[in-house]
């Protein structure tokens, strides 16, 4: 098996530096046999999604409903979408736009809840750092809005350069997403890349097995 | 001292490792002009001396003796103790949740080593592990990591790969059905390892609510603000893949994370050397 | 005095739902990304084809549906032709189809002649590398299973590089796959939209040249909205933003003045 890591590690490093047809067409391949591979998880997870589900219900837990519901719900989207197919316009079709994508949405709408309650409960001044932090955000979050092009509308006076806005948060915030932002997301870039690099390498030469297992 | 490489304990021996690293450093000092001629053969030459460079780091490191690699203290890294202790104290089990990359993404292979290394303190304490996963290989990788750590500390009745399953593998359906779990258990210590999208602060914050310590790792660098806000600790960066590898103290593992200290000190070194140069 | 959870959700809701359902809109100004975007985009001539690719699921549509349905209008303004596809998202293609059509029907532009959608191959990263070196092993038929090689973009573009620009709408990572594997493998120009979340991330490449212009979350496609004179749901959605924003900084205030007052006891 490590062997087969090492070769194919290899193999696969070498494919991206060197122009070899038959690297490039086997890289390839390898990315084809590695949709087919995962069409099997798809198999894995469908079992172990129901066999928990079906353990609930045998232990007749508290919450039975819940698991009735999946096991309805999957049930029917794969009957009726083996029979009657999957194109636009049809059940599975509208089961997904009429409910899967609202019910989504509002999940990912909830973080507007929570951004709100963890600015309340974390944002505090608590030492030099957190003040600027919390300046910082501030700056960002008044010129991400209207009223921060109110403000620099407001507070433009003329000079000889040209007009200049005294209190301008949107350009505040542009500096701070363009230059502190950018540098500290490329200080990490730099080293998730290179722990990146290095647990693979660790992996090729079978310094690294848990995933084996 | 120990030997580095103890028999039957790695895959390429010693001697075979420090052919490649002295041909590595050859390569990379000539791949920059070598690399001029050979366009033909040769694609992503601008990035080939780098990663040569880096090569060569990781195998010199492996080979050359270093007395004793001393590793800074991480404070994530020792609270997951604490966290797996706390919730021995209150009788609640730990949450683990792997991320929404799976197998073979390099974050899912580091999130399913640090899971061995807490189900292995689990294990001592006598703690259950819940862990639902979006991949069904990562969930594998996971059941048999958390096998293998209760079976050595020769605790068999806590082995249940029941407790390691499949939810779903669509972002939203997965925070809310972690969500719905966290409030059914109410785990004391919940930990995040792997890399996550918009989903983290629901995950996060919601596990705040309950009152869970909750310690992250992610490279996703866009969520670790939200990490920040709402977890007692998070593994920054590289941090996150180097983390199992302090818990082991293994003395190979530890020459890597030395190897990527000095992939580092290589990187700054190139990026003043490019700064400089454009000023000429 | 501590607020409770329940509070803060409750106004937060009425600070949202107020400003959508009365249709508030505030002027906003664009800034330097988004101007870049415009021109961008406006830099294609009449006949051009550019390459849309939609990468992002549905339950983030409320943040990037704007930005496609503005960019559309915009690109269909100049007569420039659309290949919309999402090869590295297979949830969204129905909806993409249904955005383009609508924005296509306001501009009398035909399918399958000014614009193209094609949607979801697998493959993801294979699919993006086939298609720099020939575009019809990836794609052989469009969304609506109309082939490709009785159509007019058959002639004209035999590889992704024959498009003249290539624009990510995602919120995701996959922005720097489409730069790893189609702008700097094939030389494509790019521009992306993202969410707000993800923006911070691209500054990066925008900074570096790699994107020539970026429109970031809700904010940019109402910013690009007021480049292009139109009143979409982009702009209509910043008063509910703005109250947000403001509900967000008076709760740091607040839990400031909770903190210090504590602290003080």
């Amino acid at each position: 098996m490590l062997i087969i890591v090492l070769i194919g590690g290899i193999l696969m490093i070498a494919q991206y530096f060197l122009n070899i047809p038959f690297l490039n067409s086997l890289y390839k391949k390898i990315l084809d046999w590695s949709i087919v591979i995962s069409i099997f998880a798809l198999v894995i997870a469908i079992r172990s999604l129901l066999a928990r589900q079906f353990k609930a219900i045998r232990e007749r837990t508290e919450h039975i409903v819940l698991p009735l519901t999946t096991i309805v719900s999957f049930s029917a989207v794969v009957i009726i979408g083996l029979i009657w197919g999957v194109g636009e316009g049809g059940f599975v079709d509208t089961v997904y736009k009429k409910f899967l994508v609202p019910m989504q949405a509002a999940i990912f709408s909830l973080l507007a809840f929570y951004i709100a309650s963890a600015s309340y409960r974390a944002f505090r001044a608590k030492n030099f750092s957190s003040i600027v932090l919390l300046a910082a955000a501030s700056i960002v979050i008044i010129g991400r809005i209207p009223l921060g092009d109110a403000l620099a509308d407001m507070t433009t006076v003329t000079l000889k350069s040209g007009p200049f806005a005294l209190i301008d948060f949107p350009r505040w915030a542009e500096w701070i997403l363009n230059v502190p932002n950018v540098g500290i997301k490329r200080a990490f870039a730099f080293g998730i890349t290179i722990g990146i690099v290095f647990t693979s390498l660790k992996v090729i030469f079978g310094i690294e097995r848990g995933y084996l297992k | 001292m120990k030997r580095a490489f103890r028999k039957n304990d790695t895959f390429i021996p010693e001697k075979i490792l420090k052919a490649p690293a002295a041909l590595l450093l050859i390569l990379t000092a000539s791949s920059s002009s070598a690399a001029e001629g050979a366009e033909h053969v040769l694609a992503h030459t601008e990035t080939l001396p780098y990663f040569l460079m880096l090569l060569a780091s990781f195998f010199i490191l492996q080979t050359i003796r270093i007395k004793k690699i001393k590793i800074r203290e991480i404070p994530a890294v020792r609270a997951m103790e604490e966290a797996v202790g706390r919730s021995t104290e209150m009788g609640k089990p730990v949450l683990f949740i792997t991320g929404l990359k799976p197998i073979p993404a390099v974050s899912a292979i580091a999130a399913v080593n640090i899971l061995g290394e807490v189900a292995s303190v689990c294990a001592s304490y006598n703690t259950p592990i819940v862990s639902p996963h979006s991949n069904s290989f990562t969930m594998l990788a996971a059941q048999e990591e958390i096998r293998e750590a209760f079976q050595k500390k020769n605790n068999f009745e806590l082995i249940n790969s029941s407790r390691i399953f499949f939810v779903t593998d669509s972002q939203f359906p997965f925070a809310a059905s972690v969500n719905s779990i966290t409030n059914e258990l109410k785990p004391s210590a919940i930990f995040y390892m792997g890399t996550f999208y918009a989903e983290s602060l629901i995950l996060t914050e919601y596990g705040q609510s309950q009152g869970a310590v909750q310690i992250a790792g992610t490279d996703s660098v866009a969520q670790m603000p939200f990490f920040i806000t709402s977890c007692d600790y998070l593994l920054l960066g590289e941090e996150f893949f180097t983390a199992s590898a302090i818990i082991k103290n293994d003395e190979k593992e530890l020459r890597t994370i030395a190897a990527l200290d000095a992939a580092k000190i290589v990187t700054m070194v190139l990026l003043v050397y490019s700064f400089a140069r454009s000023f000429l | 005095m501590k607020i409770k959870r329940q509070y803060i959700y409750a106004v937060l809701f009425i600070s949202v739902v107020i400003p959508l359902a009365t249709g508030l809109t505030f002027k906003v100004r664009p800034g330097p990304p988004v101007k870049k975007f415009y021109s961008a985009v406006n830099g294609l001539n009449e006949g051009d084809y550019a390459a849309v690719t939609l990468s992002y699921d549905p339950s983030t549509k409320a943040e990037l549906n704007p930005m496609v349905i503005a960019l559309c209008g915009h690109l269909f303004s100049r007569d420039v032709k659309i290949i919309m596809m999402n090869p590295l998202n297979n949830s969204i293609g129905n909806l993409g189809y249904e955005l383009i059509t609508r924005a296509a029907s306001l501009y009398g532009k035909k399918e399958n002649d000014d614009y193209y959608f094609l949607g979801y191959v697998p493959g993801e990263k294979s699919a993006l590398q086939n298609m720099g070196e020939d575009f019809y092993s990836v794609y052989s038929k469009t969304f609506m299973k109309a082939e490709l090689k009785d159509l007019p973009l058959y002639r004209d573009i035999k590889t992704i590089a024959d498009a003249k620009m290539l624009i990510d709408i995602s919120d995701g990572n996959s922005t720097v796959d489409l730069l790893t594997y189609v702008n700097t493998k094939y030389g494509v120009p790019m521009a992306a939209g993202t969410t707000a979340i993800m923006a911070g991330e691209y500054y990066t490449y925008l900074n570096s040249g790699q994107l020539l212009g970026m429109l970031g979350g809700l904010r940019g496609a109402a910013e690009y909205e007021t480049m292009l004179g139109v009143n979409g749901k982009g702009r209509r959605g910043m008063a509910a933003q703005t109250f947000a924003h403001i509900l967000v900084l008076l709760l740091v205030l607040a839990g400031n003045i909770e903190y210090f007052s504590g602290r003080r006891k």
